[in-house]
This record gives C-alpha cells, sequence and structure tokens, in this order.
C-alpha cells in the first residue's frame, strides 16, 4: 500500500509514534515533497505528543504517610498529640510547617478540638443515699446478724412454752433377741409412760437414755464384773438423779440389780457421757426411751437449751453471750434476760 | 479509709462513676447494679482501701464489672439489640453536644472508655492504663484512633446539615 490523500493520516500517526519502518520513512518523505501543504498537518499530530514531567509535592507526599503505631496519616497524629498534649517539640515544630503550607489544616485542628467531651455533664445517680453508711460497718452487722437472730428465734421458741405444749416426745426402741413375754412386759412399761406424760420430781419415769446401741457379740466372752465395778457404775445415775430438772431424773433401782456388762463402748463413749455409757447394763432388756431424754442427756450434756445454744453462738460469733431465767413453780420460764454482745433482751 | 471517708466518696464519685458506666452501656438499670456493686466491694475492703485511691479503684471496679458483663450479653447475643433499640437517634443534631454522643455511641467499647476517662475524669494515660489493664501504647492508639472517628463522624454530620 502506497501513501496517498486517503490514507496519509494513518501515516502520520505512524510516523509520531515512531512506528514507520525505513521504506514507509521513504514513501512519507517523497509524499510531503509532493504535497507541502500537509507538512502543517504533520507537526500538529507531533505537538499531541506528552513529554514526561517530574512533579514533586511535599504536602500530598506527607499526607499520605501513615504513623507506625496508630495508623492515622501524620497530619492528623500530630493534629491529635497536640490536642493530647503529647507532642514533642520537633513535632510541633513540624506541625507548624505543615498548617502553614496547608491552610486546611486549620480546620482539621479546630474539628479534632471538638471531640473533646465537655466534663461539665452532669449525671446524677439516683441511689446514691442507698450507698451512705450511716453509722458501724455492715460486714460486722452482717457478720452477727444470723448468730444473733438463730439466738432470738431459739429463745423465743424455748420461753414461750411451746416446747412444753406441743412437744411431743417419741421412744426408741431397743430390740432384743428375747421377745414374747418380756414384749409383752415392756409393753406394759409404755402404757405406763404414756400415762405419766408430765414427770414429776417426787415420782420420776423409769427412763433411760437411748442410743444406737448393738448387742455386743462377744459380751458373755467378758468376765462377770466385780462389785466394786457394779458400785462405781452407779454412781452417774446418782449424780444425775440429784439434779433438779425432773425431766431428767434416773432412778437407778431397777438399774443397779442388773447384771453389768463390759464392753468397750462403754469404754470409748467419753463424749456421750457416762449416762450413755451405763446403757449397757441394759442387756438383753427391751427399752423405750424418750427422745428428748436422750437429747438433753447426750447432746445438750445436762444444759438448759437456751443455755446450751448461747454457749454455742458465743464460741461461733466470739460474743460474749449470757442468759438467765427465773422459773416457776412448774418449770416454766417466767423471767429471762438475753444478753448478746450489746444487745439486751428481757423478759419479766 | 473511713466511714466518713467512705461516704464522701459516694457524695464525689458516685455521679461520675454512674456516668461513665450509663455512656458506655445505655442501661440504666444495669449502670445502677454496677456503680452499687462497686461500691459495696470498695465498703468491703474499707480498711485496705487509701482514701486517695478510692475514685481509681471504683473506677476500676465498675469497668471491669461491666466488660464482664458486655462480654457475657454478648456472648448471649442480645447486646446489640438494646444498644440499637435504646439509643437511636438517627437524624435528631441540636448542637455539638448530642452530635458527640452520638458519636462516643458509636466507638468501641474500649475506644468510648479511654475517651471518657481521659475527657470526663482528666485522667493521664498512665492512670487509664491502670484502669483498663491496657498498656500505655495501647491506651494511646485507642485514644487517637478514637478521636480519628469522633473528628470524621462530625465531618460527616456536617456534610448531612
Amino acid at each position: 500500500m502506497s501513501i496517498n490523500k486517503n490514507n496519509y493520516e494513518a501515516y502520520f500517526l505512524d510516523a509520531v509514534e515512531g512506528d514507520l519502518n525505513s521504506t514507509e520513512q521513504q514513501e512519507l518523505d517523497l509524499f510531503l515533497s509532493q504535497n507541502p501543504d500537509l507538512k502543517a498537518e504533520l507537526e500538529e499530530f507531533e505537538m499531541l505528543e506528552l513529554n514526561a514531567e517530574t512533579i514533586t509535592n511535599e504536602t500530598l507526599k506527607s499526607s499520605l504517610f501513615r504513623e507506625e503505631s496508630t495508623g492515622l496519616t501524620e497530619e492528623e497524629y500530630l493534629l491529635i498529640a497536640d490536642l493530647e498534649g503529647n507532642i514533642s517539640s520537633d513535632e510541633k515544630h513540624k506541625l507548624n510547617s505543615l498548617i502553614a503550607a496547608n491552610p486546611k489544616l486549620k480546620k482539621e485542628q479546630g474539628l479534632f478540638a471538638k471531640t473533646r467531651l465537655s466534663n461539665q455533664e452532669k449525671v446524677v445517680f439516683p441511689n446514691k443515699s442507698a450507698l451512705i453508711k450511716k453509722k458501724g460497718k455492715l460486714v460486722y452487722f452482717i457478720r452477727y446478724a444470723s448468730a444473733a437472730a438463730a439466738a432470738i428465734l431459739a429463745f423465743i421458741w424455748f420461753n414461750t412454752g411451746q416446747v412444753d405444749e406441743q412437744y411431743n416426745p417419741r421412744t426408741a426402741n431397743i430390740e432384743t433377741e428375747n421377745i414374747g413375754e418380756e414384749k409383752l412386759q415392756f409393753a406394759n412399761i409404755i402404757i405406763e409412760e404414756e400415762e405419766e406424760q408430765e414427770p414429776e420430781v417426787s415420782s420420776p419415769n423409769v427412763v433411760e437414755p437411748a442410743y444406737n446401741y448393738e448387742e455386743p457379740s462377744y459380751a458373755e466372752q467378758v468376765p462377770e464384773p466385780k462389785k466394786e465395778e457394779l458400785e462405781t457404775k452407779d454412781k452417774p445415775l446418782e449424780k444425775l438423779e440429784k439434779k433438779d430438772d425432773p425431766a431428767i431424773a434416773i432412778p437407778n433401782d431397777d438399774i443397779a440389780e442388773a447384771p453389768k456388762v463390759k464392753t468397750p463402748e462403754t469404754e470409748s463413749t467419753e463424749n456421750m457421757g457416762e449416762a450413755i455409757a451405763d446403757n449397757s447394763t441394759l442387756d438383753n432388756k427391751k427399752e423405750f426411751v424418750p427422745l428428748d431424754e436422750f437429747a438433753k442427756k447426750a447432746i445438750l450434756k445436762d444444759k438448759s437449751v437456751p443455755e446450751f445454744i448461747s454457749e454455742e453462738i458465743a464460741s461461733i460469733s466470739n460474743d460474749k453471750i449470757n442468759y438467765e431465767s427465773v422459773k416457776n413453780k412448774q418449770g416454766k420460764t417466767q423471767q429471762f434476760a438475753l444478753n448478746i454482745g450489746k444487745l439486751k433482751i428481757s423478759r419479766k | 479509709m473511713t466511714v466518713k471517708e467512705y461516704n464522701n466518696a459516694v457524695e464525689l464519685y458516685s455521679d461520675n462513676v454512674f456516668r461513665f458506666i450509663l455512656k458506655n452501656i445505655r442501661d440504666e438499670e444495669k449502670a445502677k447494679d454496677i456503680v452499687q456493686d462497686a461500691f459495696e466491694k470498695m465498703w468491703h475492703k474499707i480498711d485496705e482501701i487509701d482514701v486517695l485511691k478510692s475514685k481509681s479503684y471504683l473506677f476500676t471496679t465498675a469497668y471491669r464489672r461491666m466488660i464482664d458483663i458486655i462480654r457475657r450479653e454478648k456472648k448471649q447475643g442480645n447486646w446489640d439489640e438494646v444498644s440499637e433499640q435504646s439509643y437511636s437517634h438517627e437524624g435528631n443534631y441540636s448542637d455539638l453536644s448530642e452530635i458527640l454522643q452520638q458519636a462516643l455511641a458509636k466507638l468501641s467499647e474500649i475506644q468510648r472508655s479511654v475517651i471518657m476517662l481521659r475527657d470526663y475524669e482528666g485522667y493521664d494515660y498512665k492512670e487509664i492504663s491502670d484502669i483498663t489493664k491496657l498498656s500505655l501504647s495501647q491506651v494511646k492508639v485507642y485514644i487517637f484512633r478514637a478521636r480519628k472517628q469522633l473528628k470524621d463522624y462530625l465531618v460527616s454530620v456536617e456534610t448531612v446539615v
């Protein structure tokens, strides 16, 4: 294809781009010599070529850098550091230079200043009065409250006569190998006891403390105790009998005559009291014992219930607890006074 | 710390602790519970706490309790619902303070906490670090990024208005 008036523009573009080979370039030169009016048009094509130039914009570059720790731009970092009062003198100098070079940063500085929250905003806590402590320490109150409450409840319970009126003692039954005729005899005893629900000092019940006593299988291997031992065994019963409280008075008339068997239990049950230990003397006998009687001897250790509770609470709370009462002839409490630390309760 | 000093702390700091927690979790009842819990703990340790550190103790205790609650509720999946329902003020731009509060609500819990400790209570980075158990550099980063977000929000609101 040779150059002509219909396709010369394509040759001109290729010439500007430098895409013509030597033959095509010679054809173009010949064409231009034959058509000098088109030389100006070729020069216009040559003007369209852009020359590469280096543009340096330090402000733009600075805005693109990111501060390492926060990931913010350098401008943002410096503006915030200035607001926070956490800016070095070099950083402050740089910030001033940036603001001078780019006045828009002044507005940014103003916007950052607006991000400060005003501490003048008041929010009132509605339950403030509930937090005020008037006197003393709540912690101490809590520590002793439960002990005091327990003492008061127990005290009221045992001094309103409810125990005597409502408490229906149960009986414990110790089974033995011998049944039949003896069983009938014990049944009679039960009836007698039920008829005498309110024991009197002058005619005490035949009541023995009961506990989970199992007939020792080796009882017969133990030699018959001597008379001195029998006398020694009777002493605790005599001691108990002297107590004023009729409910815990235990006669030893029948028991003293019963054969005594020395068992390991009688030697090891120190905490159960001697009265319980002596229960081992009741071999082959079937006894019905009210649980309250057993509890008073085995657990209360012959103390009144309020006295026992007071001592237990005192041992827990370390508060000094005193209890005093005056009973009438029927054994009912008429007057009492209970002191738990500084707390004092009394009834006359 | 005496009982009188404790009561003084109630007068001085209960509102501030309440504001700090309320702005964070945006639930008044929970905020009350957290504040009461913080003061109750301080009361139980009244003999151990130096009166000069009582404010810091209260904010620390309340902040940690709040974070526990936030984490627990997020785990249960109802935190975002509560936040959206109770505190959506889209379109109500009355003044800068309100706009800022809205911007504050859009921050993460940690960013919001550090910014409030910084601006409301005037704590320095070290004190904020002690309260939040973040490192000093973390505190700085959270504060800087929070400022940036708050500023961007102000700009966006200006554009909308």
